[in-house]
């Protein structure tokens, strides 16, 4: 028989599934790194906060992405390599990273962004910051 | 003819479906110390599962690594610990490692967790 009228469906699950409870996005600036000297590997960690129209805390899963390249998981990180010129050491420090969470009145974002060029001088320490641009997507879930 | 514009439901997706083991848990952050909580399911598949930490003790919960100025830094700016987690087909394991900076022993953290009884 066929349904003729879909106002009547109704859905139930044998198991609770997940509710969504918002979907939102949101566009973060984080400018990079401007220490000197021995923090060369320190990121800039930019916060920002939206407000929570659930108004309970939730769980959260998200995605992101930096200067509008491929999307990643909320959990990955990207790394990249830079030389302290004067004695031709190389290290590592991390192009982007964020943190997403929430309580019953807001979310709350980091993105840590510690990318910048080769380290000239020989202390205090120089080098070319790099600014990315984070979109970050996120839904919230019910906890309960 | 119906109107298809008001089915909010589409049945031939997989939808996560919860399990029981939908909890709350508090993990220790110990000095050079890597502490693990096991929540057994027994469920014979590696699950989906999701994770919020209160990193701070302030009633946030983090659905992912808190970003620290420096990796895995306690100590620093803004700094907490690192925790994270893992499945196999009998447990979820969530993890709070001892790679920070300072003295952070006596600890604990409080996290909410899911288990879905669909594999990853």
């Amino acid at each position: 028989m066929a349904i003729r009228n879909v106002d009547i469906l109704s859905f139930i699950s044998q198991f609770p599934i997940d509710k969504i409870a918002w979907v939102d996005s949101t566009t973060i600036v984080n400018p990079g790194p401007t220490y000197a000297n021995e923090d060369m590997q320190r990121a800039k960690i930019t916060t920002a906060t939206k407000t929570n129209p659930v108004g309970r805390a939730c769980f959260i899963r998200a995605r992101y992405r930096i200067d509008g390249g491929d999307w990643q998981d909320m959990a990955s990180t990207s790394y990249y390599a830079f030389t302290v010129t004067s004695t031709g050491t190389v290290l590592t420090n991390r192009v982007s990273q964020m943190s997403i969470g929430c309580d019953a009145n807001t979310i709350y974002f980091r993105t840590a962004n510690g990318h910048h060029g080769n380290a000239s001088g020989t202390g205090p320490f120089t080098y070319t910051t790099f600014p990315h641009t984070f979109d970050i997507q996120y839904v919230l879930y019910e906890m309960t | 003819m119906p109107d298809l514009t008001k089915l909010q439901f589409y049945s031939g997706n997989n939808y996560l479906k919860r399990s029981s083991f939908w909890s709350q848990t508090s993990i220790a952050i110990s000095n050079a110390t890597t502490n693990v909580v096991t929540v057994q399911h027994d469920l014979g598949i590696i699950p989906q599962y999701i994770i919020a930490t209160d990193y701070l003790n302030d009633g946030v919960w983090w659905a992912c690594p808190f970003v620290n100025p420096l990796r895995g830094s306690f100590g620093a700016t803004d700094g907490a610990p690192t925790i994270y987690s893992a499945a196999d087909t009998v447990s979820l394991y969530i993890k709070s490692n001892s790679d920070y900076l300072g003295d952070i022993t006596g600890v604990s953290r409080n996290v909410k967790y899911g288990i879905y009884l669909d594999s990853q």
